[in-house]
């Protein structure tokens, strides 16, 4: 083995690793020194509870500031922006990568593309189909006809299948898209440096205002092609037919996209997201090889200019579907395998590392927070919720049967009941929260149906304990154990109604 | 509100829980320790905690004759090693008082039931001079059998059914001396150390009621009997005889043991017809543990009388 392939197998252990003995470490700590294990939980629970409580504060925060910019007339203030090009320079590339979803889905997106503020002559929709689907060119093809006259053009282009160096996966379909859109942008003369392209799943249904607002942020800030775009995405789509437990899950990526966007400075892209045609095409598109190509393509920004790349949270958002299956237990499946696709991102921490040690360029003190960074989320994801829904309980019950007459023990029960208290406060805040996100009421849905958005969120102690954690440290596994995971397509399908 | 000013308001919130984080963290294990700041001599001392639960909740809680700010449940924390009594105190409860010792990072626990003060006494609406009673345990709900001046009594247990099932008056001295009482198959059997009386109580107010029948006389003194042989038959200790005696028939009398010692004792199973004698083993003079199959000895003896008449005859 050589040096580089140890590096890169290190690399990939030490989030598994530490995930792991942390958990493993409290429980035999618990068995060997139940009292200490008891102080370690009392301390866990302290810092959870001012780390949730913190996180709650910048949700509401991100929450005011999206509402603050909710009446904002974007066009407007892209006329009136001082700027080196003109509104009417820019030109939009729509990149939507589908695989096997129907057509409906598809459709969905392009009217919510069709009914934007923006000028739609301005606006190239690219449909980029994979050759693994059967007849996905005569499906794209029907669909171009179908939208063709309300865009400036749509392009169909088909990944082929099986290309040396590529993995069956979103990236590589986006990345080979691309490249066909740069030839036929030099085609016809085009600034690569006045396109932005935004990167959509299938599903992905614009807001009004969002390329107007993403206009505008790309003309007034200095270093436009230094610079992401990310929506926060609302999974809102099929919120009226999705069960609930589904809904809580997806609510709650919303809201950590929320907070995650008031860290402005380490912010970082997730799932559909636009930027510089130029830029993508100065760092080389999309990884072809690797799951997470929507970070992954921040992290390789990040590193070809050397830490001057940042991602701009858009104050509007884009709705996306509930990854739903046909029945309970499918979505079930389908939500743990989507979970752990996106707790796959931890090769971010690997590909960081690896690029890090060639790049000397970056200041130590960045690489440092941003692998530092990267680590803590991945490592909390896999092991908070398993320490508080599973081992807490544990010690707990051990306290109340055996050691019942410990202080220590007594305390961590008080303690405890700190923690869900304050857990009972941000419920309370999300049930608020997520009020706004939701869409108008269908017809034929009835209103007792906002009763259910509500005790929804009574489910948060039985998903935290199984959708929680376990798909993270599933993710974790695997790669520790050099057992890679291959992208699984989230089932895209609109029910009539399994809303519970 | 600009970036800049969510980026001020972000991080002054992240060092405010920061802070909270690294000054409260040391404080609360310390605190979970038992550790306690004692001002005056500027020293940790090691305190332990009361826990103080009660039924009912919201009972005055003294501790050694300080009040203390909660009711119960409460706990009383930061107590410094020490004896105490505990006192808790109710409006219409008897007041408990406890000692306790409290020790060093251990919770002593208090987990007492008061007892009501005695106001609310309820008393049977019926004018009887009540002799006396006997607890009836029944899978239909608990009967209460009363001997009064006016006969003889099943009462609800709640006190709001009452039924006669027998007129006879015992007076107030038989009465008192009834030891015990036992029921079986709408019979009732019961006892003083002179008597054994039987009483086969109607099924239904229909029913004509029966005569309580005074069914066996002591030769010394009745110690125990028990219903038995098929619920046929009375088995009863007078003085140190065993002996069985059909219910139908009392004069058809079985001697079935002959004790030793007057503190001899027997118990007699009529689920398994099994009859267990504690009894004097002689010469050693010590208690030994029997027991008797009855119903073979039952049959031996029954054929041997038949034999005797049939030879009579």
């Amino acid at each position: 083995m050589d040096g580089p392939y140890r590096f890169k197998r290190l690399l990939e252990i030490i989030p598994g690793f530490l995930s792991w003995f942390i958990i493993l470490f409290l429980l035999v700590l618990f068995m060997v020194k139940p009292l200490s294990a008891a102080i370690v939980m009392i301390v866990y629970l302290l810092y959870w509870v001012c780390r949730l409580l913190y996180m709650s504060i910048l949700l509401v925060m991100a929450h005011q500031r999206v509402l603050s910019k909710r009446n904002v007339d974007w066009l407007g203030k892209c006329r009136d922006v001082q700027s080196d090009i003109g509104l009417n320079d820019v030109l939009h590339v729509v990149l939507y990568t589908t695989y096997k979803e129907p057509n409906e889905v598809l459709e969905g997106s392009l009217n919510s593309l069709k009914e934007v503020d923006f000028p739609r002559q301005q606006i190239v929709v690219v449909l980029a189909g994979e050759a693994r689907e059967a007849y996905s060119d005569l499906k794209l093809d029907a669909i171009k006809k179908q939208y063709k006259e309300y865009f400036k053009d749509v392009i169909v282009t088909i990944h082929p299948n099986k290309i040396e160096g590529e993995i069956p996966a979103k990236g590589a379909n986006a990345t080979y898209a691309a490249r066909q859109v740069k030839e036929y942008l030099l085609n016809r003369g085009l600034k690569l440096e006045n396109v932005i392209i935004s990167c959509f799943d299938a599903d992905t249904c614009s807001d009004k205002n969002y390329f107007s607002c993403l206009t505008y942020n790309f003309l007034s800030i200095p270093k436009r092609h230094k610079v992401s775009f990310q929506p926060f995405p609302v999974y809102s789509n099929n919120i009226y037919t999705a069960p609930a437990f589904a809904r809580v899950i997806e609510i709650g990526s919303t809201f950590w996209q929320l907070i995650e966007s008031m860290r402005y400075e380490k912010f970082i892209t997730f799932s559909s997201h636009s930027m510089s045609f130029k830029t993508l095409d100065e760092v080389g598109y999309w990884p072809v090889d690797l799951i997470s190509d929507d970070s992954l393509i921040f992290w390789k920004c990040f590193i070809k200019y050397d830490g001057d790349y940042r991602t701009l949270a858009l104050d509007v958002p884009v709705y996306m579907d509930i990854a739903v299956g046909k029945s309970f237990w499918e979505t079930v499946k389908v939500q743990y395998k989507q979970k752990r696709r996106w707790a796959w991102g931890v090769e971010n921490f690997v590909f960081l590392g690896l690029e890090f040690s060639k790049n000397r360029n970056i200041p130590l003190y960045i690489k440092f927070s941003r692998l530092f960074q990267t680590l803590d989320n991945h490592i909390n994801w896999a092991t908070w919720t398993i320490v508080i829904s599973l081992i807490t309980p544990l010690v707990l019950l051990w306290g109340r049967l055996i050691m019942k007459n410990s202080l220590v023990m007594f305390n961590l029960s008080y303690i405890n009941t700190i923690t869900f208290n304050s857990l009972s406060f941000i419920l309370i805040l999300c049930v608020i929260i997520s009020y706004e996100f939701l869409p108008p009421r269908p017809k034929g849905v009835s209103r007792l149906i906002y009763v259910s958005f509500v005790l929804q969120w009574a489910l948060i102690p039985l998903i935290s304990a199984t959708l929680g954690s376990l798909p993270a440290l599933d993710a974790q596994t695997r790669l520790m154990l050099g057992k890679y995971l291959y992208f699984n397509t989230t089932p895209k399908a609109r029910k009539e109604s399994n809303a519970i | 509100m600009e970036p800049r000013k969510y980026l001020i308001a972000r991080r002054l919130f992240f060092w405010l829980f920061f802070i909270m984080f690294v000054v409260f963290t040391p404080a609360v294990v310390f605190y979970s320790l038992g550790y306690k700041l004692d001002l005056k001599t500027k020293k940790f001392l090691k305190t332990g905690i009361i826990s103080i639960k009660t039924f009912p909740k919201g009972v005055d809680v003294y501790l050694d004759g300080k009040k203390h700010r909660e009711a119960s449940p409460c706990i009383i924390r930061e107590a410094m090693p020490n004896e105490y009594v505990v006192t808790l105190e109710k409006n219409g409860f008897y007041t408990y008082s406890v000692p306790i010792e409290v020790k060093p990072s251990i919770v002593s626990d208090i987990d007492v039931i008061l007892v009501p003060e005695m106001r609310n006494v309820e008393k049977l609406k019926f004018n009887f001079n009540v002799y006396r009673f006997f607890f009836n345990k029944h899978f239909f709900g608990d009967k209460i059998v009363i001997f009064t001046d006016k006969g003889v009594y099943f009462l609800d247990s709640d006190f709001k059914g009452i039924e006669k099932i027998s007129s006879k008056d015992f007076g107030a001295d038989v009465a008192s001396a009834i030891v015990d009482l036992k029921e079986s198959n709408n019979r009732l059997m019961f006892y003083s150390d002179k008597n054994v009386w039987f009483l086969e109580f109607p099924q239904d107010r229909s029913s004509k009621e029966k005569d309580v029948m005074p069914v066996y006389k002591a030769d010394e003194f009745i110690k125990d009997a028990f219903f038995g042989i098929r619920d046929r038959y009375l088995v009863i200790q007078d003085g140190l005889k065993v002996i069985a005696m059909d219910i139908q028939n009392p004069a058809v009398v079985f001697p079935i043991f002959q004790l030793r010692s007057i503190n001899s004792k027997v118990f007699y199973d009529n689920r398994a017809e099994i009859l267990y004698i504690r009894d004097k083993v002689m010469p050693a003079g010590t208690f030994s543990f029997f027991r008797i199959e009855l119903m073979p000895l039952i049959n031996e003896k029954r054929e041997k009388e038949a034999t005797i008449f049939n030879l009579g005859t």
